[in-house]
């Protein structure tokens, strides 16, 4: 059956990251009484969740997503599928918890920013460059263009604008590729590309990756009329590991908050274009409500275990040996890059999409390695403190420039692979180690532990594109070999 | 020369052992197609909780070797799902009709999302399940362009094994469902199958 299955998957990708904590327990530098417990029912807390999210991604976001995207095409009217795309945008930002999540942190940090401003900064920003993607693939445009001339204006804009404001832009662009809008996007892509008569897989991806360039880009504008402001005391306040009871309420309401908007957009669509029968729309309704406990589930798990733990790790490991934190971290990179939901998303469309010629296992552990690397250099810079330009620069210019050399299906792909990445699991557990190495090794948290998001997302762009180098290759090779002949 | 067309409906990720398998006995090379299983009951449809991610092989064998195939794929013990034999011809030759046939493969091309609504009606008749393939159809000559590329419709192919008695009775449940009384909203055919078992049991 399809939930034990995905129980299983989810399972196996979250177990590991419970054993590796354990290990780390008993045989390196135990953590506080009580945590481990804490940790090992957050993570149970996390496969229920992440299951059931994925069950309801399956058959209702999905689904109705892809409906959405094909219906705006076959409407034949460019302002029809651009004001979707906007439309769709703003709403998947609201409604998307990770947006709340960082608007509060940066509200700690940076209090001349509004709450307000900013999440309709990165709301119009994903809106907006939705619509760009929507114009590429209608008229044909280069993904790979795209990509060269947004990144060389967004590093020209952040060379004026404060660069207290990078981090939080491109931190911002990770958060907005979260669980609940990476397969929505990803989804009115599929629906796009499927009703258009060349079929194009390249078609498919890109969005997500477009919808991360866009917020960085809108706060990188935000930051020319808002100095950035210094940032204010390092204090750090961490909840306390545990209290799952308590936390059902606030997860109950962050949930409600999240899909509501994304509900009343979808029933707006089924009156104005999709009009579905009675039975397909009681099985997308059947999938909110999966969605609706499994996301609740999720965030329970997440702040109750994961969140508290993951700091109270970073802590212990950082005071026993702060050379230590690199292999923890490229380890813990490695392991949690596996149990992000959107990760899972990604790689089962990518599978569908290529016929299986691209597996499942091929795709995580190259994402696994690409984030492992990322935690490695992150945790460099945690304890060293490097400006973040040194990092940043030079693994963006080196995308794009491979982008130029790999198959045009993975010029969107990769990018797309590095965004979702940098889901829900890197904003809680990855950042709360980053935070908690960093005040154990001295450091300034605000500049050295955030951005580690932005990280997250960045070098598994580079090891997707690798692999499309390989992919290539083999084609080649088998083309050759085989002399066109095919069955 | 006559052949045949092997089916194999199994779970994602099988089949290209299963290939190796066919290979082996004989076959020369195969199809792979990604499917959805559709739930075993209503209720789990409803539930959303039945359905399941499902490959269909296809591989075009001769009779002299179709026996070997057909026995070597379903010997093979670690898959789930249904092997068929259906008798096709590629040199035009006409293969002949099973007599002693007990099922049916039925097949629906429909709008894409009616699938599912027609499954339900196919088991209300005695079907017990099906196999959605997500596909396109090819647009027709007064499809208007958009911005330089043609849309075309969006299709799915429903795949059923049925008891041969109760085809009929399906195919008439099917059309009289309202989603298929426009003209040009689907079609469905049949194919006679020769042997059908159902693999792992």
């Amino acid at each position: 059956m399809e939930l034990l299955k995905k129980l299983k998957e989810v399972g196996s990708s979250i177990i590991p990251i419970l054993a590796l904590v354990a290990l780390m327990h008993f045989f390196i530098t135990p953590l506080p009484a009580g945590s481990l417990t804490s940790f090992i029912i957050g993570g149970f807390l996390l496969i229920a969740g992440l299951s059931l999210f994925l069950l309801g991604v399956d058959i209702g976001l999905l689904p109705i997503g892809e409906r959405i995207g094909s219906a705006a095409t076959r409407s034949k009217h460019l302002l029809v599928l651009l004001g979707t795309g906007f439309l769709v945008g703003v709403v998947i930002i609201l409604a998307e918890p990770n947006i709340a999540v960082l608007a509060e942190q940066v509200k700690g940090v940076n209090p001349s920013i509004s709450k307000t401003s900013l999440v309709s900064m990165i709301a119009i920003g994903v809106g907006f460059y939705l619509m760009v993607g929507m114009v590429r693939v209608v008229f044909h445009l280069s993904l790979r263009l795209v990509y060269l001339v947004s990144y060389a204006l967004l590093f020209i804009l952040f060379i004026f604008s404060p660069i207290e404001m990078m981090g939080i832009a491109f931190d911002a662009g990770g958060a907005a590729t979260g669980p609940l809008s990476v397969p929505f996007i990803m989804a009115i892509g599929i629906g796009i590309a499927r009703v258009q008569k060349k079929q194009n897989d390249a078609d498919n991806f890109g969005y997500v990756s477009l919808a991360l360039i866009g917020p960085t880009f809108a706060l990188g504008i935000l930051g020319l009329f808002n100095d950035g402001g210094a940032a204010s005391s390092g204090e750090v306040s961490v909840a306390a590991a545990g209290n799952f009871l308590s936390l059902i309420q606030p997860s109950l309401a962050m949930t409600a908050q999240a899909l509501v908007p994304l509900l009343l957009l979808c029933l707006f669509y089924q009156f104005l274009l999709l009009k579905m029968p009675l039975g397909q729309l009681v099985r997308m309704v059947t999938g909110f409500v999966y969605l609706f406990i499994g996301l609740t589930l999720f965030f329970m798990g997440s702040n109750g275990g994961f969140i508290p733990v993951g700091y109270q790790i970073g802590y212990a490991i950082g005071t026993y040996n702060r050379y230590l934190l690199l292999l923890v971290g490229a380890v813990i990179g490695a392991i949690t890059v596996l149990s992000e939901p959107s990760v899972w998303v990604l790689v089962n469309q990518v599978q569908e999409i290529t016929q299986g010629h691209i597996k499942k296992p091929l795709m995580l552990v190259a994402l696994a390695i690409g984030v492992g690397l990322s935690l490695f250099l992150a945790m460099i810079r945690v304890i060293t403190g490097l400006s973040i330009w040194y990092f940043v620069l030079p693994t963006y210019a080196l995308a794009v420039f491979l982008s130029f050399f790999v198959p045009d299906l993975f010029v969107g792909l990769s990018f797309d692979s590095g965004s979702v990445s940098s889901g829900p699991m890197a904003s809680t557990f990855i950042l709360a180690f980053a935070i908690g190495s960093s005040v154990s090794v001295g450091g300034n948290p605000l500049t050295d532990a955030f951005g580690v998001i932005l990280f997250v997302s960045m070098t598994p762009v580079v090891i997707v594109e690798l692999l499309g180098l390989v992919y290539k290759r083999t084609q080649k090779k088998m083309a050759a070999s085989k002399g066109g002949k095919s069955i | 020369m006559r052949n045949t067309l092997l089916f194999a409906i199994v779970e994602e990720g099988k089949s290209d052992a299963l290939m190796q398998v066919a290979k082996k006995a004989g076959s020369t090379g195969g199809t792979i197609l990604t499917g959805r299983g559709t739930a075993s009951s209503s209720l789990l449809c409803i539930l959303g909780l039945g359905d399941s991610h499902k490959e269909i092989l296809m591989t075009m064998v001769s009779d002299a070797v179709k026996d070997a195939v057909f026995k070597a794929i379903s010997n093979d013990r670690h898959v789930h799902g249904v092997l068929a034999a259906v008798p096709a011809s590629w040199d035009g030759e006409a293969s002949p009709a099973p007599k002693t046939a007990e099922w049916d493969l039925v097949n629906v091309i429909c709008t894409s999302g009616y699938a599912d609504d027609i499954m339900t009606a196919a088991r209300k008749a005695g079907a017990s399940g099906g196999t959605i393939v997500n596909g396109r159809g090819t647009a027709k000559a007064d499809d208007i362009a958009f911005y330089g590329s043609t849309l075309v419709p969006e299709k799915e192919l429903l795949m059923m094994f049925v008891k041969r008695e109760q085809t009929e009775k399906i195919l008439a449940s099917i059309a009289q469902l309202s989603c298929m009384q426009k003209s040009g909203s689907g079609i469905a055919f049949t194919f006679a199958v020769q042997e059908f078992i159902k693999l792992g049991r």
